[in-house]
This record gives structure tokens, C-alpha cells and sequence, in this order.
């Protein structure tokens, strides 16, 4: 059984209860926000025991095995802190904090714990990335990626989020270093710092507001992003964030020598191309065919795991949860190794940093 | 001081200050007009920073002689909610939180009207706070086929099977401000807009069909539509703020005249936009929707139970409506009949969404 709290009642909340709630032996002991009446709320929908509006007192009285960090970001760090020093393990939610130093910090003091954390960067348990990790340590690319190609879109139309950060010029994203960007390219760039050689990569990195934001008069925030980023002697990647593609472009594509694999998050495939050699015009007949093939499998792949009822829309949330848990309980290491967790910062505080130079 | 008898109602008079929330939007606009039209003197339009204030820019400009004040800001604010509240005697709270995000509506409806009703308790000058609420806050799960809905019907008592972030949040807000009524004496009345409809309202009424899965399934069928035009819904708010001895009521708001949803839909195809839909039989979908709540709870939520038994009821069960009480307690007629309003809601429409 482990015992877990939530701080933070705000939109993401709800998913973190309710992949609690499927996870074995979690069980939610109390919810807390500085609003009384948004940790009621929580706590009266989700059949929680306990509601509080101070978190300190919360950690006192329901004393969690586990708390999840659900605030702004620019709470995140003294929040971890609080929650550590109170001999908590903590799952943070992106970005794991507004500086890299913090990030550093707060692992740091962890450590000194004994207690565990994670970050929510959980599109890295999907289905088809958890495919796509035990394809690469199974050699399929011949070695680590030479290069790797990461897209990750957004749209302004989200209502929950994006609607919301542009009808509000004091929404609490904008005042975060890195504005919109900050809070949601973590995840793009978690996918490639897992594939790095190297803890801190180097990043070359333009921003600009998309004609959608122009069109608004809201050029202060950035949203559009390309990264060119070179990690080692032999690793390069690309990333590419953009709001103007839908939302319906969300992949990583990792180039080895042997092969190249692609994982297509918006769609939940994987698609795995190694050279077969044909030769001559053989090449054009028969590689689609077999490309065909691999997007067959895929979606009879995906139809076999909803009819045994394992592909939830939160599944990666959900499998997150349950590995970190796992490593609680049975004291092994954290499903997201902290060195990912600091390169992603680190990444982050480079691209900010530039974009903050260049305006 | 927990009762109506512990503060003796004041008569409103014309020079008293109203304050209306969301006066910026759909139904708002409409009830800062009908304000004005009854001669109403002084009237602040709390807006938020994002909304359009064109139909309220042009209410000055019709009513030059009258003050009308637009007041930009977020009810999540308290510093908002202290100017918004200042000197206040009447308050038609508009303000909701819409979507589907439990946590977004519940914070945009009811963080939001506890902020503004701290902010009337403070400044302590209000003496009525119109409360507009949601007609589908009810349950006709009880109710037979072609039963009565109104008033006197059963509030939703199990919001987690109807999974509906709109209603969990419009029904919590009501209970706050029954919460303000009983500790600070706040007088207030609750209105209940049906589906309100009208100039400006774009989308086809759910209680019509949807097309949830990428064509148009009509499930109203001969059903009665639960229909307010915006004009006559918005009256009903004003009279609801103004009419004195009614403190603590509801009033659920639906017009004369209600056509079947077959007509409205076939009108729309001829007048609007001719589109395919299929007819699916209200049984053949409450089983559906029984299904999928199963179906969603075995698979702890693989499917949300979006579609649910009390959800298709409410939406697609043939009912009757009464206005009954608001014509007896309000003196609200509907100044817009039926046929108008259709002629007016399809002409906009032709229209491509524009004001003739």
C-alpha cells in the first residue's frame, strides 16, 4: 500500500487521481490547494478522505508515503523541497522546475533523503515509446541514435489551456522564463535527453511567435521553437515545436546505423525500418508493401490492447505512476533516471537563455 | 442573521447601482439591455479582459443619457471582485465556467461567485443577487415519458454518474450561494435558463442530436425542445432581479410555443444547410448509452462515461416544460413568440453566424 497526497487541484489533478486510483495498493489520503473550495471539489468527486488548504499541515496530518506536485511551476521547487524535508517521495509535475540549478537542488536533496522523485514526463511510457526503448536496447539501430528528429505540436484552440493562457495576460505561464514554451516543450525534449551520450548537450535554438499570435498583438509569447542540439562526437538532434500543425504531428524518429525507428505518438505506432536490400526497382515495389505492413500491425496492435482493456487515453500517466511506485516500494531506481530529469533542464535553460538573448 | 425575516427587503429604485457579470456575453448583452430599457439609470458591465464589448459599446451609443459602465477584470481576482461589487444594490451574476474540464468549470463558476460574494458581503449594500443558474442542474430520472419537468423536480442527486463538469459546477454554485443566504442573510433569487437560443448561438441544440462520431444522429425525434429565445430569457433574469417578494426562488425559464425537435432540425436543413443525419430512436440510445456507462466503469475509464443513462435522459427523454411560475410570480410573458425567434435564429444562421 502506498499512501499518497496531491498539491495542486488545478486541470492535470484529476488525471493524477484517477491513474492513482488504477494503480495496485495506491490509495489518494489527501488533496491540497491554497483554494479550499478547489480541494473540495477534488476531494468530493474522487472519494478522498481529506482536503486542506495549507500544505504543510496536510503532510503533517495525513503523513504520505508519496506526493504529487500538480502547482504552477514556479511553485515546484520550494513545494519539493517542503515535501522531501518532510520525508515524502515526489512525482512533479513538467516542467520539474524553473531553473536547472533548482532541478540540480532538489535531486540533490533527495538523495541526501534517501527519498525518490520523478517528473511527469510521461508521453516516455506511451505504448509505443516503451515499444520503441526495448527495440533500441535490443540493437536495433546498431548502437546509439546518430541522429535523432523530434516534433512536438500544439494548438492554441486547446480550451482547457490554450484558450485560457491567452485570454488571461496574467496567467502564471507567462511569467515563467520561458513563457508558453516552458511549460510544455519538456516533453519533446525529455524523449530526446533519454537518447543522449551526454548529461549536457549543447543547444543552438530560434524562437518566434507564430502569425496566429501576431494576428492577437500577443508577441510576447513565443510559440514556435526549432533546436539544433549536439550532444558527444556523434549525436545530433533536432526539435521542432510548433502550434501551427494541429495537434495531430507528435513523433520522435531515431536514426542509427542499422536502422531508424520511429514513434508516432499522436497515433500510438511504431514504426521500426531496417534496409532490406532490393535491388534495382524492387526497391520501390516492395519496401511501401512492407511499410504497409508495419502500419497493419500497428493498428491491429492497438485494437488487441483496447479489447483487453490496457490502452487508455492516460495509459503513459498511468504506467509512470505505477513504475515509480514499484521503485518506492522495492527500492530500486526511479522509472526516469535523474540524469534525464537535469539534461532536460539544462536543455531548457540554454534555449531560454538564447531566446532571451536574440529579443 | 440567517433568515429573510432578520433583513427587511429595501426597494430597488432606477438610481441604484446593478451589476451584471458575463455582461459581455451571449445572454449578458441582452439583460444589460433589457435593463436599460426599463429606464434602469445605472448599470456596471463586469466583462473579462478576452471578451468583445462591441454589443455593449453599442448600448451606450443607443442610451447616451444612461450610465453604463464596463468594468474589464476576473472574477477570480478579489481585487476585481471588491471594484466590481462596489456600491452594488442589484447583481445578475451571468458569469460560468464552461467545458468539459471538472476543475475548469467548477473554478470559473463557483471560485468565481464566492470571490464576488465576499466581495457583496463586505460592501454590504446588496439587496438582491440573481443567481442564473442552469435548467439541466434537474434530474427526469424519476420522471415518466411526456411527465412535467419544473420547478418542483428533483435536482441531479448522483453527479458522478452524470458526469457532467457544466452541471457539478452550476449545481455547486448553487449551493454556495444557498450557503451565503444562510450564514450572511444574502437575498437571492435562482433563475434556471433552458436551452437558450437566439442570435449569436451558433451550434444546433444538443437536445436536437450531435455528431459526436462524424455524422448528425438525431435522437430528439417528436420531442418537445426545452427552448428560451436570449431575449425573452433575458427579460425573465431582469424580472427576476426586480419583482420584490420573491426571495429564495427558483424559476426555470422556457418559452410558449415549443416545437418538436423533428420540426426545428427540418427547418434548419431547408432554411440553413441541408446535411445528412440519421434518426436513432431515444430507447435505441439509452441503451447505448447504458452500454458504454458499463463499459466505462469495467474498464476503469478506458471510455469515459460521457454517455450515461442520466445524461441521455435529460437530453432525449420526451418531456413537457412549464413556465407556469414565472408567469404567475414574474409577470414574464414572452415578448418574442416562437415563430419569431425560429425566423430570427435561421435567418442569422443563413447568415453564416452574422447579424443580418
Amino acid at each position: 500500500m502506498i499512501k499518497s497526497a496531491l498539491i495542486g487541484c488545478g486541470l492535470v489533478a484529476d488525471q493524477h487521481l484517477a491513474q492513482i486510483q488504477r494503480v495496485p495498493g495506491g490509495q489518494v489520503v489527501g488533496v491540497c490547494d491554497t483554494e479550499p473550495l478547489m480541494a473540495r471539489q477534488l476531494a468530493d468527486r474522487f472519494h478522498v478522505p481529506n482536503f486542506f488548504s495549507d500544505a504543510a499541515v496536510m503532510l503533517k496530518t495525513v503523513r504520505p508515503d508519496v506526493v504529487h506536485i500538480t502547482t504552477p511551476a514556479q511553485t515546484h521547487f520550494p513545494l519539493g523541497k517542503l515535501c522531501l524535508e518532510s520525508g515524502c517521495h515526489v512525482y512533479m509535475e513538467k516542467p520539474f522546475s524553473v531553473t536547472a540549478p533548482q532541478a540540480e537542488e532538489l535531486l540533490g536533496l533527495a538523495e541526501s533523503k534517501g527519498m525518490k522523485m520523478t517528473v511527469g514526463h510521461n508521453l516516455q511510457f506511451n505504448p509505443e515509446a516503451i515499444r520503441m526503448r526495448a527495440l533500441v536496447q535490443s540493437g536495433f539501430l546498431g548502437g546509439a541514435p546518430t541522429h535523432i528528429d523530434c516534433v512536438q505540436c500544439f494548438s492554441h484552440d486547446d480550451p482547457t489551456y490554450g484558450k485560457a493562457l491567452l485570454g488571461d495576460r496574467t496567467h502564471w505561464v507567462r511569467s515563467l522564463p520561458g513563457s508558453l514554451l516552458q511549460n510544455l516543450i519538456s516533453h519533446g525534449l525529455a524523449k530526446i535527453a533519454e537518447f543522449l551520450p551526454v548529461p549536457r548537450p549543447t543547444v543552438m535554438a530560434h524562437a518566434y511567435s507564430s502569425p496566429y499570435l501576431r494576428s492577437l498583438g500577443q508577441t510576447d509569447v513565443l510559440d514556435e521553437l526549432r533546436a539544433i542540439i549536439s550532444a558527444g562526437d556523434n549525436t545530433t538532434a533536432f526539435f521542432t515545436f510548433s502550434t501551427q500543425l494541429g495537434v495531430g504531428h507528435n513523433h520522435i524518429c531515431l536514426y542509427g546505423k542499422k536502422g531508424t525507428v520511429i514513434a508516432d505518438c499522436a497515433n500510438r505506432m511504431l514504426i521500426p525500418i531496417q534496409p532490406k536490400g532490393y535491388k534495382s526497382y524492387l526497391r520501390y515495389f516492395l519496401t511501401p508493401l512492407i511499410y504497409a505492413g508495419y502500419y497493419r500491425r500497428n493498428s491491429w496492435h492497438n485494437v488487441k490492447r483496447f479489447l483487453k482493456k490496457d490502452f487508455h487515453m492516460d495509459y503513459s500517466m498511468k504506467m509512470l505512476i505505477q513504475l515509480f511506485y514499484q521503485s518506492i516500494q522495492e527500492k530500486t531506481p526511479p522509472p526516469i533516471p535523474y540524469r534525464e530529469i537535469l539534461t532536460t533542464a539544462w536543455m531548457m535553460d540554454d534555449i531560454f537563455a538564447q531566446i532571451r538573448k536574440a529579443a | 442573521m440567517s433568515t429573510d425575516e432578520a433583513k427587511p427587503a429595501v426597494p430597488l429604485t432606477t438610481v441604484d447601482l446593478a451589476l451584471v457579470t458575463g455582461a459581455g456575453g451571449f445572454i449578458g448583452v441582452r439583460v444589460v439591455e433589457a435593463l436599460l430599457k426599463r429606464g434602469w439609470k445605472r448599470v456596471r458591465c463586469f466583462v473579462r479582459p478576452s471578451s468583445e464589448v462591441e454589443g455593449l459599446q453599442r448600448l451606450r451609443q443607443q442610451f447616451p443619457a444612461l450610465e453604463l459602465q464596463i468594468l474589464s477584470g476576473n472574477l477570480l481576482s478579489r481585487e476585481d471582485c471588491a471594484a466590481a461589487a462596489k456600491g452594488a444594490k442589484i447583481v445578475f451574476h451571468l458569469v460560468t465556467g464552461r467545458g468539459k474540464s471538472f476543475p475548469g468549470c467548477f473554478q470559473n463558476s463557483v471560485v468565481t461567485t464566492r470571490n464576488l460574494l465576499d466581495a457583496l458581503v463586505a460592501e454590504g449594500c446588496v439587496v438582491r443577487f440573481v443567481n442564473v443558474s442552469t435548467f439541466a442542474v434537474h434530474s427526469n430520472m424519476k420522471l415518466k415519458r411526456g411527465g412535467l419537468l419544473d420547478e418542483s423536480c428533483e435536482i441531479e442527486p448522483n453527479l458522478e454518474e452524470r458526469y457532467d463538469a457544466y452541471v457539478y459546477a452550476k449545481l455547486k454554485q448553487d449551493e454556495l450561494v444557498l450557503e451565503y443566504h444562510q450564514k450572511h442573510g444574502l437575498r437571492y433569487v435562482t433563475v434556471r435558463p433552458s436551452i437558450v437560443f437566439g442570435p449569436g448561438k451558433k451550434a444546433i441544440p444538443g437536445a436536437v442530436g450531435m455528431d459526436t462520431f462524424g455524422f448528425f444522429m438525431h435522437i430528439g425525434g417528436g420531442n418537445r425542445l426545452p427552448l428560451t429565445y436570449v431575449d425573452n430569457c433575458a427579460d425573465a433574469i431582469v424580472r427576476a432581479g426586480l419583482v420584490p417578494g420573491i426571495d429564495g426562488q427558483v424559476f426555470n425559464v422556457v418559452d410558449d410555443d415549443l416545437p418538436t425537435s423533428r420540426y426545428f432540425l427540418g427547418r434548419y436543413k431547408r432554411e440553413v444547410r441541408n446535411f445528412r443525419s440519421i434518426f436513432i430512436p431515444y430507447s435505441l440510445f439509452y441503451l447505448f448509452c447504458c452500454i458504454w456507462e458499463k463499459y466505462a466503469k469495467s474498464s476503469q475509464g478506458q471510455l469515459p462515461p460521457v454517455f450515461n443513462r442520466r445524461f441521455c435522459a435529460f437530453m432525449w427523454k420526451p418531456q413537457r416544460y412549464s413556465n407556469q411560475k414565472l408567469k404567475e410570480k414574474l409577470g414574464w410573458q414572452p415578448e418574442v413568440g416562437m415563430a419569431d425567434a425560429l425566423q430570427r435564429y435561421y435567418a442569422y444562421q443563413k447568415n453564416g453566424g452574422t447579424h443580418a
